[in-house]
């Protein structure tokens, strides 16, 4: 049934290998002005989530089989398939949308009851509530008093958003980009143990998309969030990414798991060199191998 | 040059708009001023402003016409604020809670299909001829029809908005006045507009049937009289009321939901 997919001894391979560029900076450090640098051995830091052979079915159907993988602290995991593989049933079930009916996750060790706030979600369709303007979409959720106190923090992320000017400003009157910068200050305000993104770029156009990848990378320079980012476009996995989980269709699984060892902070012409390219063609061969039976 | 081009556009924009307005009222001016249609059976519209002139300096049927016309729009706007006031929330809980529909759903399933008119003589014989039946009627109308439009404005809340509430924390309670309350408002005021128009021509249906004041009245009346001008001033006034409320609503719409950006 899964063949070609991994299996437990492999996951403890993917969680066992190092990263060359995910722990070079806590970004919680950083924006306090304390340079901390990081490095070597993943065993060092406890896994922000842990997978352990997840599974779901409907039915009859296995729309995931026998996913394990885990991601440390501020890293960042791209997963990349093909539509039906999985990949957005898996970040549900990180998210609290879904229940697995096989296998456990874990935040931080302890396992998801419901959705919450500390696994922040971008969903691909800007999520934004129309009735509220700019700042009051990015501090839904908080009470009147918690809105107030964080109000300089909030300030702050309109700021890096580029959203300065538009907070007293509707949903109908901003274009896509930013709707996707207003979801995800939103995010990032709760100061989410995981930021999980759902193809959040995925409906805009070319341009505004790198963008918005560049702007995530300046997003990561700052504060260093953990992130599980969902795409199919390879180049935006591997650009973004220190690993990217390739999955495949039928049943969903993970394939296989490309590091990318490219040094941080990353441009947009890294796109064009070699290393970049090799690591590109990696992914796509893997997404390109059909599956055993 | 550009100012003039504009105001240009408007003229002509209002020009067009009062065009078939203004065909209709010609024709009529033929049709009554060349004779080609007797008086008797349709009045010329100088005849109808002197009825409206009369009606207005002397009243009508022991009432004076403000009276007629405030009697209406006081039982239409009494039974569908309470309309509004009771199905609403009902609406907003049924749809939002499941076992809630399947256990008194059913109730409203059967009673919709019923025109709200086949109630009057039995409220008419309970609660009399005056306004308590009438605002009773207007009032079954209304929350029949704002119970299945806030039901459906749940439905249509979107799932991501749903989910975006879950993922701030929100469930229960917390979830409903913050996402599903404000994301139903559209289809709630959807819902408002047209069970205000319901309600205007449920009072006159009323109205025609038994009542001592109001415009419905006043136009059954005429007609038992033979008093055809009346009979079409009651009619104009009918429409320019509920032209009037349809507009108002309206703008309590485009004020609550000026976030729709239309």
């Amino acid at each position: 049934m899964s063949a070609g997919c991994f299996t437990g001894r492999a996951a403890d391979r993917v969680a066992a290998l190092p990263t060359a560029t995910a722990y070079q900076s806590r970004g919680r450090a950083k924006a306090l002005g304390v340079p901390l640098v990081i490095k070597g051995n993943a065993k060092l830091m406890p896994p922000v989530i842990e997978i352990s052979a997840v599974q779901k079915k409907y039915g009859n159907v296995v729309a995931l089989a026998n996913a394990s993988f885990s991601v440390a602290t501020s890293e960042v995991v791209a997963i990349v398939g093909p539509s039906g593989c999985g990949k957005s049933t898996l970040l549900n079930i990180i998210a609290g949308f879904d229940e697995p009916t096989g296998g456990t996750v874990l935040v931080h060790g302890s396992p998801i009851l419901a959705p919450g706030p500390e696994r922040s979600v971008v969903f691909q369709q800007p999520a934004l509530f129309p009735w509220l303007n700019v700042r009051r979409n990015i501090t839904f959720g908080f009470s009147r008093s918690k809105a107030a106190k964080e109000s300089a923090r909030v300030d702050e992320f309109i700021d890096i958003m580029g959203l300065r000017g538009f907070e007293g400003s509707y949903p109908y009157q901003l274009s896509g980009g930013m709707m996707q910068r207003v979801s995800i200050a939103r995010a990032l305000i709760r100061d989410p143990e995981v930021l999980l993104m759902d193809e959040p770029f995925g409906a805009l156009d070319a341009q505004t998309r790198l963008t918005m990848q560049e702007l995530l990378h300046d997003v990561w320079a700052r504060y260093a969030p953990t992130i599980v980012f969902i795409t199919h476009d390879v180049d935006e996995a591997v650009f973004i990414s220190d690993r990217v989980l390739v999955m495949s269709a039928r049943p969903g699984c993970i394939r296989d798991v490309v590091e990318v060892p490219l040094k941080r902070p990353r441009s947009y012409e890294l796109i064009m060199s070699a290393a970049f390219v090799e690591i590109k063609r990696r992914v796509l061969a893997e997404l390109h191998t059909p599956v055993r039976s | 040059m550009l100012v003039e081009a504009t105001r240009m556009g408007q003229i002509l924009r209002w020009l067009r708009r009062s065009s078939g307005l203004a065909g209709c009222l010609a024709l009529w001016c033929v049709l009554s001023y060349g004779g080609i249609v007797s008086r008797g059976f349709l009045p010329s519209p100088t005849g109808i402003v002197e009825r409206f002139i009369e009606l207005a300096e002397n009243g009508y049927a022991n009432s004076t016409l403000w009276q007629h016309i405030f009697d209406s729009v006081y039982r239409t706007l009494s039974g569908f604020v309470l309309g509004v006031a009771v199905g609403t929330p009902i609406g907003l809980l049924l749809g939002y809670y499941r076992r809630f529909d399947e256990s008194i759903g059913p109730i409203f399933s059967f009673l919709r299909p019923i025109p709200p008119i086949a109630y009057t003589p039995l409220f008419v014989l309970y609660l009399g001829i005056g306004d308590a039946s009438k605002i009773v009627l207007i009032f079954i109308g209304a929350f029949l029809y704002m119970l299945l439009s806030a039901q459906a404005g749940v439905r249509n809340v979107p799932e991501v908005l749903v989910r975006a509430g879950k993922n701030a924390g929100l469930r229960g309670a917390g979830l409903f006045i913050k996402v599903i309350i404000p994301g139903s408002l559209p289809g709630i005021m959807t819902g408002a507009r047209t069970a205000l128009s319901v309600s205007w021509a449920l009072v006159v249906a009323a109205e025609l049937i038994a009542a001592q004041a109001g415009l419905g009245y006043m136009v059954s009346n005429a007609g038992v009289f033979f008093d055809i001008r009346t009979l079409f001033v009651g009619i104009i006034l009918i429409g320019i009321v509920g032209l009037i409320l349809d507009r108002t609503i309206l703008m309590i719409e485009r004020r609550l939901l000026h976030w729709q950006g239309r």
